[in-house]
């Protein structure tokens, strides 16, 4: 809990390090892409606040702690993530192909770029499926 | 699949809140045996068979 705490203080120290840097130098970068930016940003910290704040009212008392152990170790709520992952990674794959596919009629940078991007997931999922096979 | 949940609950007087505490489990996955909407595991199906003292079948 306090490693976690530790580590949001510095990503929003971080975050403000970042937002300071990019809006007084690179003024190249357009404000759609530098807003993205920090948008993630503010959303990792957001996140990480929420988690805080849930953590410490579980650690206040027995009962929200096994409350809380129950919601996140709840079988049925764990079949529902294995499937949204196993069924949505498929899909993404299968989604950034065709989009590839129609890209490269277009525009050789985003045919690359989106190559890339598959090439990284279908060696993640071939990396995961060899290591689960050896866990299990 | 068909389960006896719902009936042995409330003949045990218990709340769809309190049987999913006692097993281990949320409301939601309770509410979705009732339904048959979920199977549940050997392991839940044991512990809500032994809560009340049955058999899993």
């Amino acid at each position: 809990m306090i490693a976690f705490t530790a580590f949001a203080t510095v990503f929003i120290v971080l975050t403000a390090a970042f937002v300071n840097m990019t809006s007084t130098t690179n003024e190249n970068i357009s404000d759609m892409i530098s807003g993205f930016q920090v948008g993630v940003f503010i959303g990792f910290q957001l996140t990480m606040l929420i988690y805080i704040s849930k953590y410490t009212k579980a650690l206040k008392t027995e009962d929200e702690l096994k409350k809380l152990y129950i919601k996140e170790h709840d079988e049925r709520t764990k079949l529902i993530k294995d499937k949204i992952g196993g069924t949505g990674f498929n899909f993404s794959l299968v989604a950034i192909t065709t989009a590839a596919i129609m890209a490269g009629f277009f525009n050789e940078l985003i045919f690359f770029t989106l190559l890339g991007v598959l090439s990284f997931m279908s060696l993640l999922k071939g990396f995961l499926k060899l290591y689960y096979r050896n866990k299990f | 699949m068909k389960t006896r949940i719902q009936e042995l609950r409330k003949k045990y007087k218990l709340s769809q809140e309190e049987l999913a505490l006692s097993v281990g489990v949320t409301r939601q996955t309770i509410t979705s045996l009732e339904c048959e909407k979920y199977t549940a595991s050997l392991v839940l199906a044991y512990k809500i068979a032994k809560k009340f003292d049955l058999k899993i079948e």
